[in-house]
Formats: structure tokens, sequence, C-alpha cells
């Protein structure tokens, strides 16, 4: 794979905050999911590539040149960066072709109107843009990225705004830039938006890269690990009784609020395997099973713990 | 043009609201110098017209339409998050400075116009060379103004509160602590304005706080102001983290 898009020891700190530590990754063709929480570093990471900030610390290439100071990049280069970025008194259209021309595009016009199409903004082109529905003027920012047909596409979030008929064409969207042999870096903190763009993911936590690969992998990793579940329904005391038997769940109690048994497990794909199956055994009716004291943050830090157990 | 550096930035700081608010001002001048020449006397209006182009025009209307429109010029990107889309672009920093700089530029002169053609005409009516006062009241809004617009500009890449210490700037500094001291006077634009704008009043006339070099020396620094100012700005723009 040869490397289009290239972070290299990279650090940027502000003041005493550090953004981003020592991260390193290259990227070739095809879409890459760089998922993490907020304030992870994602947006930090894309700016870098962007060239709307230098690093603290480190190199970044893009299309072979540094893109903060080579503004010769952005021909090659479309981004979508997190925030408001349209203008809010032209139409999309003329800030659309705005752009296409000054990217160099040879027909602005007709690259203006192929963008707003391939994202569904013909009908509404001429319109301000400042009277557009945030979803709207998403996909705005969607055809600036789009209309100089760049080699490099950086999207930040870009399926904030929008409906979930919108979030599914623009999922379909993002997979198609990179099946047409574009480099493509998309960030989420939705595993299952980018597993659905993406062949290869980017996890990134307080700033440092944790794991990469393929999104079943991530997914492995973000599941199978130590979990505590509600269990709500009838008879879920037997399953429990049960789950503990098998050696499935370490420790179990009765819900303080009354809703069910609240059982700790080791490993959470073992147990997402063995409920269906020893509910049946037990004639358990199960209403729910959710997860509890869980947030992204959690999720993430056990990331970082794998990480560093598996040595990344 | 729509779609070129110069006109889309001109674009953007015309159908801006406050860009319609603010021409109010020199409208009010200009009403003020319709009334002057209505009810008053020829002599009476020598006074008027020195107070309408020095004070007024010079060194209230031209400053306060620039700070706003100049401020403008990349404040609102930077507000609005469109600054990282202008930097994206294929083309030298530069570009990007001067194109908002001259738009900018150009939306002050128009917007005071009105205020420069009521300073004219009362300047006309008490008989004074018609050359001396367009060429001279022309040559002052248009230097004043780019000066003034230069400095804001550059005011608006190095800090987010641009209007405020802009705002500060000019009421302070140009309408008060640079009319202490003959020294300060080399620091004011406003002085080296209507040093220019001395070229439309009568000479007898006092025109408040203005620079002690000759009118010729006074171009020169006002356009040199206006040259550094878009050079400074094309290397902030150029250094600066906009994401």
């Amino acid at each position: 794979m040869s490397a289009v898009v290239e972070l290299t020891g990279v650090s940027k700190w502000f003041g005493d905050t550090v953004a981003l530590s020592d991260v390193s990754f290259a990227l070739g063709a095809g879409v890459t999911g760089l998922l993490g929480h907020n304030g992870a570093g994602k947006s930090t990471a894309l700016s870098l590539l962007a060239g709307f900030s230098r690093p603290s610390q480190g190199s970044v290439r893009v299309l072979g040149v540094d893109p903060h100071t080579d503004a010769g990049v952005n021909r090659g280069l479309g981004v979508v960066s997190d925030g408001e970025g349209t203008w809010a008194h032209a139409s999309a259209r003329s800030q659309v072709e705005f752009l296409a021309r000054q990217r160099g595009v040879r027909d602005p016009r007709a690259a203006a109107r192929a963008a707003l199409a391939r994202v569904g903004l013909t009908e509404a082109a001429d319109r301000r843009v400042g009277g557009y529905s945030k979803g709207m003027r998403q996909r705005v920012k969607l055809a600036q990225a789009l209309v100089h047909d760049p080699q490099v596409l950086l999207l930040d979030e870009p399926l904030n705004g929008l409906d979930p008929a919108q979030r599914r064409a623009d999922v379909d969207l993002v997979a198609a830039l990179g099946a047409e042999g574009r480099t493509v870096l998309v960030s989420s903190h939705v595993l299952a938006e980018v597993e659905r763009m993406a062949g290869r993911v980017l996890v990134v936590v307080n700033g440092r890269l944790v794991a990469e690969g393929e999104p079943a992998g991530i997914r492995d990793l973000l599941v199978d690990r130590p979990r505590t579940l509600r269990l709500d329904g009838t008879r879920v005391a037997e399953l429990a009784g049960l789950l503990l038997a098998e050696g499935l769940v370490v420790a179990v109690r009765t819900d303080p609020d009354g809703r069910g048994v609240v059982v700790e497990t080791p490993r959470g794909a073992g147990l997402a395997d063995a409920v269906p199956v020893l509910a049946r055994r037990a004639g358990a009716t199960l209403r729910r099973v959710e997860p509890v004291g869980e947030d992204l943050e959690s999720t993430f830090a056990h990331l970082v713990r794998a990480a560093r157990g598996a040595g990344r | 043009m729509g779609t070129t550096l110069f006109g889309f930035s001109l674009r953007g700081i015309l159908l801006r609201g406050r860009t319609a608010a603010f021409a109010a001002l020199p409208l009010l001048v200009a009403v003020v110098a319709v009334v002057v020449i209505a009810v008053t006397s020829v002599a009476g209006r020598y006074g008027v017209q020195s107070t309408l182009t020095a004070t007024l025009l010079t060194g209230l209307v031209v400053p306060i339409v620039a700070l706003v429109l100049g401020i403008g010029a990349f404040g609102d990107d930077r507000d609005s998050r469109t600054l990282p889309l202008l930097r994206g672009v294929a083309r030298p920093r530069w570009h990007l400075v001067v194109a908002r700089f001259t738009a900018a530029w150009l939306s002050t002169f128009l917007v005071v116009l009105p205020a420069s053609l009521a300073c004219m005409a009362v300047g006309i009516s008490i008989n004074l060379p018609v050359g001396h006062v367009v060429g001279g009241i022309l040559l002052a809004t248009a230097l004043t103004s780019a000066a003034y617009t230069g400095v804001f500009v550059l005011l608006s890449l190095v800090t987010r509160r641009g209007l405020l210490a802009g705002l500060a700037y000019v009421v302070l500094w140009e309408t008060f602590l640079a009319g202490l001291a003959p020294a300060l006077r080399g620091l004011s634009i406003g002085s080296y304005g209507r040093r220019v704008a001395t070229l439309a009043i009568p000479g007898d006339v006092p025109v408040g706080t203005v620079a002690t070099t000759g009118v010729t020396t006074s171009v020169v620094v006002l356009a040199a102001v206006a040259v550094v100012s878009v050079v400074l700005s094309s290397i902030r723009l150029q250094r600066m983290d906009v994401g």
C-alpha cells in the first residue's frame, strides 16, 4: 500500500492540553474510519491532515507534501470540517462553484452542478444557504469537498445533523467514494456507522492511537471485555444461576430497583452467545438485557488497557 | 465575477445586514449637509464644512465603517468556520488577503460616499475650487479608508475580539490620546487623513488634530500603512492555525 496520507510521530498540544500524542499512521486508497469519543483528538488529527494547523511535533504529509505550507495540495484534497463551514449569504451553487474555481477546476459550473447532484441538492441549489436545515448545510459541505474530484477526502463527522434516510444515503456515498479508489478518512463516534463505510478503523482515545484494524476486530475488542449487565424478565434468577454455574459470570446480585438481576462477566462475547441457549433451558423470558454503568469513555478506556496489554 | 475571490468577498460584505445598518451613518452626515446648505449663509458654512469633512467624515464615519467592514473581512469567516474553506483553496494566501482587503476597502469607500459627496457639496457651495474640494475629499476618503481597513483586516486575523479592540483603538487612540501631544499624531491614521483633507478645507479654518507632515508625506504614510497591513495579514494567514 503506497501512503497517500501519512502522520509520523505527530503530537499537538494547546498550552497545557495535549490533543494528540505521538500518533503515526499511513493511509492508502479506500475508506478508513477514525473512531473515538468527543474530545479524543479526531478533529485535531483531521485538522492537521487538512493543513489547517501545524503539528507541535512530528510530520504530516498528504499527497507527498506538507499540507500546511503547500496550498497546491488543495487541488487533490477535499475536507468536511466540523462546525458550520458554509457561507450563509451565498447559495449552495455559488459557493460550491466558487470553491471549484479556486481549486483550479477547468469547468467550475459543471463541476458544481455534478457535486450538488451527487449530494441531492440540485433543487435547492439556488437558495441562500442561510435558510437551509442543518442536514442540508451538511450536504453543502460534502458538495464543497467533492466538487474538485479530489483524490483524498477528510470527513469530520459528516453524518452529524442528518436524518436517518440521509445518513443511509451518505454512508453509501462515502463507501462509494472509497470504492472509486480515493483515500477517505472519516471520523465518527459511532462504530456501527463506521463499520458500514470503512474497511479499516483507527481508534483514538485521549489523543493516542490505541487500536487499528478491520471493523470486525475492533468490534470484538469493544464487546469481548468485562461487562456488567442487567437481565430483566421472568425467571431471570434461574438464568443467572445457570450462567454462574457455567462460569460465564462471576457475580450475581438483585437489581436495587427491582428490575431483574445484575450480572458481572469477564468476557462479554461469550455471554452474548450463551444467554439465549441458557434462557431456554431455565424457562426464562427476557424483556431486556442492558449494560449497567457503561459509557463511551469506559469502553474506550478498556481499549486503552487492551492496547497496552497487546503492545499494539 | 461572483465566483472570483474578489467578487465573492465583495458580495459577502455588501449582502451583510450590518453593512446596510452602518450605511445610515454617512447618510446622516449627508442629511446634516443638506440642512446646513439650506439654512445657513455662505459665511456660516466655512466652519461647518471643516467640521463635516475633518471631524465627522475623516475622523468618525470612515474609521467606524472601515472597522465594521474590515473586521468582517475575515472575522465573519472565523465565526462561521469558513476560514478553513478559504485556506483550503489552491492559491497563495496573499491572494486571499488582497481580495478580502480590496473588497472591504471598496465597500467602505462606497458606503461613506454619500457623506463624501455631502462634504463636497458644502465645499462647492462656499465657492472653494471644485478640483481641490472633489480631489481632496476623494483622496482623503480613499486613503484613510485604505489605511483603516488594512489595520482592521489584520486585527481580524490576530484576535477573535477584533471589533472590540478596533473600537477601543478608534475611540481611545484616534479621537482622544492622539490629540494630546504632537508626537502622538505621528501614530494616528486620522491625523494623516485630516492632513490630506485640508486640500478641501479653507486654509484659515481649524481642522482638529492633524499630522505635522505635508500632504504628500501623509499620502505616502497612509498608503504604506495599508500595504504593510496587507503584507502582515498575509504572513499571519499563512502561519495561523485555522482548524
